[in-house]
């Protein structure tokens, strides 16, 4: 039914975002090793067998380091699949024409979002984590220590990207065609990103830059970790709100389709 | 109502500047072939839209297959097959996959009726629908409806699209596996003539409203075209005159019912009554709906609700 | 069976049926007995609605021309020689109206109608 004709849809798009992902997070892992094998070169007395078996070279290769990588493009990841994926949901039907041939299958309105929504999720949980998840590989084979911040952050970056899937899903709905849901929502994300910072420069109101900091911290150990050896934490508030906003979209979205007429 | 399939009270269905359905009372038998005629904006889309819960009444009310619109939706989705106007489906889905997508949704889908309609109408399974012709997507859409099992059609310009062979099989499949079983069927067209041979039922709207309802029997029996000839434009006025025609010294007057006493009426006054004729469904339409031409006199009178 | 209808003439479609099953019976074309399609597949055949065929064929059993057997099926009934009769007065009449009008336009006499009529028919000779 229509889970199947969303995965249809969706299929060949989530497939290549999780190669892409694949070969973005092998990438990174080769970064991370090459990083640790350059410091080596600048350790110079002791021979270099030594000094792999240091604590040095260790930590180093720690799945701390992976965060500093692997964060920034985890962000860009979550923020193109959740754009990407949110655009081509139920809102398109609207703008082919099917939507008369849709909402007069017998099933309730709201069941095409929570389809849409299912795979949506899922393709990102996916997408996003393989990113992070494929390079385990490179550090197993360098023996890093510990799970690290890269798990932490994961579902802080999973919950945002729902939220910006939320959003892009919703302006196409209310847009009424793919193209126009993803113009609304990159200014959404864009306003988002530019506005506190301006508002901040000229007119120097704090308040707006210091809330979306506060939301933004899910993005929190990259390189601070790694340089300044701050531990990482779970950013419960933050990710809270975004689950909020993802929700609220979900909500929003439902109650739109449910009054909008054709 | 439960031997009423369709049945509307005083609906109606305002938008910003039109009201294009504005009271409108529809009984559509259970059983019959319903011919819904109306000129382009007269709201036969709308009302159809409205059965079907795409769009919300501003007022009245509107029951079909027993079921309330408002209330129970769903049910009435179930049990009606739509063929909208506009006969577009998912693009990149093949009909074979189309018919794959619909099944889940109803029970009482017939694999055989696929299979059967599939090679009776011609239709290319496995071409992607971006790329089928304008007549194969509307078999498509036919296809999906028919094979639904359901209790009710809904076909809004089915035989738009259509070549004259399709339109032959399509209506002949809609006789023998549709209203032969007792289903109801419901058409908008504007092919009269096609639509004529199979309906037993028609309703003309007009304005928002219904103009006309009644048994396509009515209609033969009782509805005739008078046509005289008359020097002077006759002072002829009756309840049952529908529409009156004229060319140089020649009157063609619609009436519904009493024929020969307006023809004797007319004789009266001297007037020579050249024939007194039958009219098809497609006359008495646009009797009814035809832009009134400034130079004809003789007012067209209210029209008559047949008992 | 095929059966053609005329949708245009102003004929009721019943009446078209009726008319076309009551001449194949009277030409021989539909001998006593013979069963006739259903009244789905006769509607299926002729693309027009089932109410309108089982009204014909009430119509045809009232007149004595078909019957009905319980069980199902549509049989020719045994010729009723006043039925026919008055069917061939029925066919005529339109073609007789006609010769009346046209023997007006050209005045000529009754009288001279009529003997017009008597040599066509004496023409037929031992045909009837």
């Amino acid at each position: 039914m229509y889970l199947w004709k969303a995965w249809q849809d969706s299929r060949t798009r989530v497939v290549v975002y999780i190669l892409a992902a694949l070969c973005v997070g092998g990438l990174s892992g080769l970064q991370v090793v090459s990083y640790a094998n350059y410091h080596l070169q600048q350790m110079a007395t002791p021979p270099r067998w030594l000094a792999r078996l240091s604590w040095n070279f260790y930590m180093l290769i720690t799945f701390e380091a992976l965060g500093a990588w692997v964060i920034p493009y985890a962000k860009v990841a979550a923020l193109l699949a959740g754009l990407s994926l949110g655009a081509s949901g139920v809102g398109g039907e609207y703008g082919a024409g099917t939507m008369p041939f849709v909402l007069t299958r017998p099933a309730p309105r709201r069941n095409l979002l929570f389809t849409d929504w299912a795979i949506g999720l899922t393709a990102i949980v996916i997408v996003v984590g393989s990113l992070a998840f494929c390079v385990f590989p490179f550090l197993c084979y360098a023996r890093a220590q510990g799970p690290g911040n890269v798990l932490i952050a994961l579902p802080g970056l999973w919950v945002w990207a729902a939220a910006i899937y939320g959003l892009a899903s919703f302006t196409t709905l209310v847009a009424g065609s793919a193209s126009k849901g993803l113009v609304l929502s990159a200014a959404v994300v864009l306003t988002y990103g530019f506005l506190p910072d301006a508002l901040h420069s000229w007119w120097h109101v704090e308040a707006l830059l210091k809330a979306r900091d506060w939301t933004l911290q899910i993005f929190n150990g990259g390189w601070d970790v790694f340089f300044n050896g701050a531990s990482v934490q779970f950013h419960w508030g933050a990710i809270a709100f975004w689950l909020a906003v993802a929700a609220g979209f979900l909500g929003a979205s439902v109650a739109w389709i449910q009054y909008r007429e054709l | 109502m439960n031997d009423l399939a369709i049945h509307t009270g005083g609906l109606q269905k305002f938008f910003e500047k039109t009201h294009a359905v504005d009271g409108l009372d529809l009984n559509v038998p259970r059983g019959a072939v319903y011919a819904f005629l109306g000129r382009n904006g007269a709201g036969k889309t709308t009302t159809i839209k409205t059965l079907l819960g795409l769009v919300r009444p501003t007022g009245g009310s509107a029951q079909v297959l027993g079921y309330d619109i408002g209330r129970d939706l769903i049910a009435i989705l179930e049990r009606t097959g739509f063929v909208p106007e506009n006969k577009t489906l998912f693009d990149s889905l093949t009909p074979a996959q189309m018919v794959r997508f619909n099944q889940g949704y109803f029970p009482k889908w017939s694999r055989e009726r696929v299979a059967c309609y599939a090679d009776l109408f011609e239709i290319p399974m496995d071409t992607r629908f971006a790329r089928l012709s304008l007549g194969n997507k509307t078999k498509v859409c036919h296809l999906l409806a028919l094979c639904q099992g359901a209790d009710l059609l809904i076909l809004d310009e089915p035989t738009a699209g259509l070549d004259p062979v399709m339109t032959d099989l399509l209506l002949r499949v809609l006789v023998e596996d549709h209203v032969s079983e007792g289903k109801t069927v419901f058409l908008s067209s504007h092919q009269i003539t096609e639509v004529e041979r199979i309906a037993d039922w028609v309703g003309i709207i007009e304005k928002g409203r219904i103009l006309l309802e009644t048994r396509l029997e009515e209609i033969r029996k009782n509805y005739r075209l008078v046509r005289a000839a008359a020097g002077s434009p006759p002072a002829v006025s009756s309840p049952d005159l529908v529409a009156a025609q004229r060319m140089d010294n020649f009157w063609s007057y619609l009436v519904s019912r009493g024929a020969e006493e307006f023809a004797a009426m007319l004789s009266a006054k001297g007037i020579t009554i050249l024939e007194i004729s039958p009219v098809s469904l497609g006359e008495v339409f646009l009797g009814l709906t035809r832009k009134e031409v400034p130079c004809i006199s003789g007012k067209p009178g209210k029209i008559p609700v047949p008992a | 069976m095929l059966l053609h209808l005329n949708t245009s003439s102003g004929v009721p479609v019943y009446l078209q049926i009726e008319g076309q099953v009551k001449q194949a019976v009277a030409a021989g074309a539909l001998p006593p007995g013979t069963a006739l399609p259903s009244v789905r597949r006769m509607a299926a055949e002729m693309r027009v609605n089932p109410n309108t065929v089982a009204k014909a064929y009430q119509n045809l059993e009232r007149e004595g021309v078909i019957r009905t057997v319980p069980g199902g099926g549509t049989y020719v009934a045994d010729t009723n020689p006043g039925l026919l009769k008055s069917e061939k007065v029925r066919r005529l009449r339109p073609i007789a109206q006609q010769l009346a009008v046209e023997s007006f336009q050209v005045r000529l006499a009754p009288a001279d109608v009529m003997k017009l009529v008597e040599d066509e028919l004496d023409g037929l000779g031992g045909k009837r």
